[in-house]
């Protein structure tokens, strides 16, 4: 399961490669030669390491000390891989379709609510904190653009949040 | 179980800390992009050089703006508004420094005192900011922003990414205006153009990437001139060629006359480093009547447009957009608050202090003329103009 | 010039200019810590204040701010695996796994302690170099910044630790982004996905922001620890210790911090590359060079000293040509042109303004003596945020990856970039993939690619035959064969 998924990554590198060589077809010699001269030797290597991984996979794929205990580890693994890049996504999204002060906001206090299960008021002292700290620094001293969340952009008549900043 | 809560109490203020403390170290803060109309005088410690901020009158003189009194009864539309200046560079560039010179000075002479700040925007040689300003800023007359002088040669380059009209931004005015002068090392014994003719091997010219104006000129020179050169291209930043014009790796560069005198001085120091050839432009500025302009030095008409259309971005050398559409009134106050200010007193010593050249600043009326005339060029002049973005050969 | 030297000293400790220095260290300290705000963007933003000040004041308050940042962003790199600032991307390879190991005291007292002594080894290189800068700036061209690359792409091969094919791999992946972009010859937009966004090429804070924070965050939520993942719950151990493993390796120290200073005086080249040579010296100068990227306390020390030895060093050729040595150092040139002084010999004349360059001296070696001081002070304290759960930690972790990422250049692009570059990061630390030779590959292929290029074009192949060229070519060959040779030693030693 691991040696056949690290293969699934090295054969992403092996596309970008050649995506890359591709993609240099028609460029002009002094624009194309570095990016031929690096794409083609990396090609190479990692085609190296895609075989050389594809035959580890079929060669000792059922090897381990106790199959069922790895399993277990590598199922609870699994689950909370996924779980906190779903919530880093979910925070992406959130910036994206809500604008960053509103994500903070959520993000933060649904993950000390429901991922650290922390109390209602540490959860709320904290997400306070967090979200004043965005504030304070980065709006009011640094004046950094956020942009309004896609979200409002795509449906006008959605009401804002003006006081979250 | 207890451990922990203090480590959090712990957490806490470390982060209080982080957040207090830039809220409270650099106590002028407040005042650092918006307009310090009521900064705290200047330290009271003894300050040997030239004198210090202007503030104290601001402070307490009636503002010396006569719009103030034009609106009379209503309260002013500016008044309690914020108004962003989009720069489309990193902080600490030229365009950044004279935006943010603009945003302390500017916000006095606008009826209601609006407050300014800047915002950084860089990335595609400003494109993006331009694009933002054209289409997603809105025209409310709170937002408007500089960007890079030659972004019409992209337009008449006719590129997909820009998705902007010159001549359709609300301008608001241009800052300075600029001279190009080309620059040959001394130990090459060329004193002007047409020694160039007469060396045996073609002068090595440093820059960045092609299309910016020193190669535009470079590059106006080989079609227009006859001349030929060779282009060594990539150097980091006109700080790095300009090294490599010192060590002698390159022969010969453009660059703004403002920036060589102000930087470079010892350029121009006996011995010699380098001699000034030519400068671009279709005529000669008043600061260098003893070097020839490339409009002198073309024949035919057609080059002289071509000249012409090169320089016009030096005109507007420090222009100031606007989205297209912002209400006349707003657009009007922009543009007056916009030429007082590049008079005021204090704006013109925090520009001499940091050597930012206020000359021949151009009002918005003048900037969106030659704007209009810049984009409805021939195409034959077009076809001539975007020759000069590729290498000749 | 030694009257010169006591009087830059004498006017740096005088009353208003020693309170700028002491303002300008506490917005440094926070620029510093925070990723993406840069001490290049904290001088912008200052500039207006130095209009009243007289040249020393403001020279004490901008480079004490500077000179702080590259100390403080040490401290984010080494505990969450964020980069304080772009030059502090090195200390994380072996700094943050000190973390893990629950020797955060140690990392940051030896990243601290290496940091002061860097800061002043650069501030001696600026005092010691003024006579003569002139000869030595000039006597690097384009051909020797391409060798200068090359010897850190040589370092390459030490930076695998595990596979070699898979470092070589990473490399490769490096040098192919830092590819994307219009290239400067052609105008060609290479790799751009017709993005704006990326035709100045892939920007490098949320590249590490991302590459280095991300996987960081997830193995946090999957091990379900604090920082910290082992050591001792009990006592804090270790601040001292770092500083004894300063002193422990000092010729390694002073080694890294004069390289630093060497390559933050020539201009173009700049802090990222400093740091790694830094750590690659660290590497290659081991017996045991498995330890790297485990918690080797030398690979804490060595870009520790190099990312502040620089500044003294990038601080020559502004001051006596004119000619930054990196984007802070145009914004300094900015503000020494407000404050009236004019680059040139005159900066370095004892009947001009030699006391001025002075004052820079003794500033970098006070503000980041105290800095340091300071920060040491804290530091037991500091190090207990590596105990608490990290389930409450991540938020705050996450939040300033993103608001960091997003603060260097303000676009959308940036928040994206961190999601593709942290699941890349993710993936390469999940099956074994060295993140160091990516990132040293995305630094260095720009560089490398233009100065081959002009070196060529001004030079036909001639310039293979410069000296320092060749002498460069010898430091590069001698990099790559030296773990073969020192290997081979050993096993003859063992044989006989």
């Amino acid at each position: 399961m691991r040696i056949r998924a690290g293969a699934l990554f090295s054969l992403l590198i092996t596309l970008i490669f050649a995506w890359a060589l591709f993609q240099s077809r028609g460029w002009p010699v002094s624009a194309g030669l570095f990016p031929w001269g690096i794409a083609s030797p990396g090609l190479i290597l990692a085609v190296m390491l895609l075989v050389r991984e594809l035959r580890a996979g079929t060669k000792g794929g059922q090897s381990g000390p106790s199959p069922e205990a790895e399993a277990a580890t590598m199922r609870l693994e699994l689950w909370r891989t996924a779980n906190i890049l779903a919530w880093i996504f979910a925070f992406f999204l959130g910036i994206w379709m809500l604008r960053f002060s509103v994500a903070i906001v959520l993000f933060t206090f649904l993950y000390l609510k429901l991922q650290s299960k922390d109390s209602w008021w540490l959860s709320l002292l904290l997400t306070g904190f967090a979200w004043a700290f965005f504030y304070g620094l980065f709006v009011r001293i640094l004046h950094l653009p956020f942009s309004e969340g896609q979200l409002f952009l795509w449906f006008p008549w959605l009401p804002s949040l003006p006081w979250l900043g | 179980m207890k451990k922990q809560w203090i480590l959090l109490g712990f957490l806490l203020l470390v982060l209080l800390a982080a957040a207090c403390g830039t809220k409270a170290t650099p106590t002028p803060a407040p005042t650092l992009t918006p307009a310090p109309a009521t900064a705290p005088p200047p330290t009271p410690t003894a300050v040997p050089t030239p004198a210090p901020a202007p503030t104290p009158a601001t402070a307490t003189a009636p503002p010396p703006t006569p719009a103030a009194a034009l609106t009379p009864a209503p309260k002013p539309f500016y008044e309690g508004k914020t108004i962003t200046i989009v720069v489309g560079y990193s902080p600490g560039g030229g365009y950044d420094a004279y935006a943010r010179l603009l945003a302390r000075h500017m916000g006095k002479y606008i009826p209601g005192n609006p407050t300014f700040i800047v915002q950084n925007r860089p990335g595609a040689s400003s494109l993006i900011a331009a694009n933002h300003i054209y289409s997603v800023a809105k025209p409310d007359g709170l937002t408007f922003g500089t960007v890079v002088r030659e972004l019409y040669t992209r337009q008449l380059a006719k590129e997909p990414e820009v998705k902007c009209d010159w001549a359709k931004f609300s301008w608001i005015g241009s800052a300075t205006s600029e001279v190009y002068v080309i620059m040959v090392r001394a130990a090459k014994g060329v004193r002007s153009v047409e020694d160039i003719k007469k060396l045996p091997q073609p002068l090595f010219w440093g820059e960045t990437v092609l299309g910016v104006g020193p190669t535009l000129l470079a590059r106006a020179m080989e079609d227009t001139l006859g001349i030929e050169f060779k282009f060594v291209l990539g150097y980091g930043s006109s700080a790095d060629y300009a090294m490599a014009m010192e060590r002698g790796e390159i022969d010969i560069m453009g660059g703004s006359w403002g920036t060589l005198i102000a930087q470079r001085p010892h350029w121009l120091k006996e011995p010699r480093l380098v001699n000034i050839i030519m400068q671009g432009g279709v005529k000669r500025s008043p600061n260098l009547t003893d070097v020839p302009a490339l409009g002198e030095l073309v024949t035919s008409e057609k080059d002289k447009r071509l000249v012409l259309l090169i320089d016009a971005g030096n005109q507007t050398a420090r222009p100031f957009i606007g989205p297209p559409g912002i209400p006349q009134d707003q657009l009007n106050l922009l543009r007056r608050a916009f030429d007082s200010a590049l008079k005021d007193p204090a704006l013109l010593s925090d520009a001499k202090k940091s050597k930012l050249a206020i000359e021949d600043p151009l009002t918005g009326e003048d900037c969106a003329k030659l704007a209009k005339d810049i984009v409805s060029v021939s195409p034959e002049d077009i076809a001539a103009y975007q020759k000069l973005l590729k290498l000749k050969k | 010039m030694f009257e010169a030297f006591i009087s830059g000293l004498t006017q740096v400790l005088s009353f208003p200019a020693f309170a700028f220095m002491m303002l300008g260290m506490g917005v440094g300290f926070v620029v510093g810590i925070l990723p993406g705000l840069g001490g290049a963007t904290a001088i912008a933003l200052m500039l207006p204040f130095i209009y009243p000040m007289s040249p020393v004041e403001a020279v004490a308050f901008l480079l004490g701010m500077h000179s702080v940042c590259a100390t403080t962003g040490d401290i984010t790199s080494v505990l969450f695996a964020i980069p304080g600032e772009p030059s502090c991307v090195a200390t994380i390879l072996d700094g943050h796994p000190m973390v893990k190991k629950g020797e955060a005291g140690r990392a940051l007292g030896a990243a601290l302690f290496s940091s002061l002594l860097g800061a002043w080894v650069g501030a001696f290189t600026l005092a010691a170099a003024m006579p003569i800068v002139r000869p030595l700036v000039m006597a690097f061209g384009s051909p020797e910044f391409f060798m200068v690359v090359f010897v850190g792409i040589a370092f390459m091969s030490s930076l695998g630790g595990g596979s070699m094919v898979k470092a070589f791999a990473a490399a490769a992946l490096g040098l192919l982004i830092s590819m994307v972009g219009s290239s400067p010859h052609t105008g060609t937009l290479r790799y751009t996905l017709g993005q704006l966004y990326l035709w100045e090429g892939v920007p490098l804070i949320p590249l590490v922001v991302g590459l280095f924070g991300i996987p960081e965050v997830v193995e946090m939520a999957v091990k379900g620890t604090s920082l910290a993942e082992v050591g001792p719950m009990g006592k804090v151990v270790g601040v001292m210790e770092g500083i004894k493993d300063t002193i422990r390796h000092w010729g390694l120290v002073v080694r890294c911090s004069i390289l630093g200073a060497l390559i933050g005086i020539i201009p173009g080249l700049g802090g990222g590359v400093a740091q790694f040579v830094a750590y690659g010296h660290a590497v290659q100068s081991s017996p045991d060079k498995e330890r790297f990227g485990k918690g080797a306390v030398e690979g804490v020390l060595g870009p520790g000293a190099a990312n502040n030895s620089k500044e003294g060093g990038a601080l020559i050729p502004t001051v006596a040509f004119g000619v930054p040595a990196g984007a802070t150092m145009a914004i300094l040139l900015g503000a020494f042109l407000i404050m009236g002084l004019v680059p040139g010999p005159d900066m370095v004349d004892p009947e001009k303004h030699a006391n001025i360059t002075f004052s820079m001296v003794w500033t970098l070696v006070i503000a980041n003596f105290i800095c340091v001081g300071i920060a040491l002070l804290f530091l037991n304290q500091i190090v207990k945020i590596t105990r608490i759960k990290g389930t409450i930690l991540i938020p705050f972790i996450t939040l300033l990856i993103f608001l960091g990422a997003y603060a260097s250049e303000n676009n959308f692009g940036d928040i994206f970039s961190v999601i593709v570059f942290g699941l890349l990061g993710w993936a390469m630390v999940k099956w074994d993939w060295p993140r160091a030779p990516l990132i040293l590959g995305v630094i260095l292929g720009h560089l490398a690619e233009n100065n081959l290029y002009i070196s060529t074009a001004r030079y036909g192949a001639t310039w293979l035959g410069r000296p320092i060229v060749i002498i460069l070519i010898v430091i590069s060959i001698l990099v790559i064969f030296y773990p073969f040779w020192q290997e081979r030693r050993r096993k003859q030693k063992k044989a006989a």
